[in-house]
């Protein structure tokens, strides 16, 4: 009987491998005035990725609004884009900020949030979290 | 005779634990329609679907579809593009789920496929 001692699979079909994942949150806050508002999280990873998924979970909306307030997602969901709800003083339901612009720039990832105000007043945020994860794939 | 042969490895390949293809009723002007897709993971997966947005046989990635925004005549009194459906995704621990929000179109009617995929 002979040992293997080396043992190789070969494919013809590319994989896509896990590198890493990362998860954490961040804090939407501060005011938003008449016009676009943005907010960039910056997120530094152990390595230069070669392509990324970003999921969100926070006050998750699908963007009805009804009786004075917007729908929420169940509880727990998870987006790859969406709607956030950040509750401000403007009193009309809360600001919604729109999750969707992801870059990568070297072993930095940037997750933008705009919000378009229609009103000219300033608002003051009331500090909402939002969860990321970020997969980190390579093709194998 | 050697009947089952598994492999093990550190590598995390991206493993296709669900795919299908569902159908979603277009809901009436200015509603939502939604449809869960169960899966018993336990955990929030890695997911993608696919839509064919204009039921024209082509499939958008996470159906989203560049409409023509640049047709300033509907400001005027010109017509709006000829859809204008949003489709939605999110997923819990139990299940994916796909929505389609009929937003401007009293006139977009019938059903849509969506293609969906969750990885382990």
């Amino acid at each position: 009987m002979t040992n293997i001692s080396n043992f190789i699979l070969n494919s013809d079909t590319d994989s896509f491998k896990i590198n890493n994942e990362y998860s954490g949150t961040v804090a939407i806050s501060g005011t938003v005035e008449g016009g676009i508002n943005t907010r960039t999280f910056t997120i530094p990873l152990t390595t230069s990725p070669d392509l990324v998924d970003v999921y969100v979970n926070s006050t998750l909306t699908d963007g009805i609004f009804s009786g004075g307030s917007w729908n929420t997602l169940p509880s727990g969901s998870w987006v790859k884009k969406g709607m956030i709800i950040v509750p401000d003083d403007a009193g009309f339901g809360g600001t919604i900020f729109i999750f969707g612009s992801v870059v990568i720039s070297d072993d930095i990832v940037y997750i933008t949030l705009n919000s378009v105000q229609q009103y000219t007043g300033t608002y003051s945020l009331t500090s909402t979290n939002m969860s990321y994860k970020i997969i980190d794939y390579s093709i194998y | 005779m050697l009947k089952n042969f598994e492999l093990s490895t550190d590598a995390n390949y991206l493993k296709r634990y669900l795919n299908d293809t569902s159908t979603i009723i277009v809901p009436s002007f200015g509603n939502i329609a939604s449809v869960p897709i169960p899966h018993t993971l336990g955990y929030i997966p890695n997911f993608d679907i696919f839509v064919d947005v204009s039921d024209d046989g082509v499939y958008w990635s996470g159906g989203e579809k560049v409409e023509d925004t640049t047709d300033l005549s509907v400001l005027t009194g010109g017509s709006a593009p000829n859809e204008f459906l949003t489709f939605d995704y999110y997923a819990t621990s139990t299940n994916l789920y796909i929505s389609v929000i009929n937003n401007t179109d009293p006139s977009s009617s019938g059903t849509r496929s969506v293609d969906y995929v969750v990885y382990l």
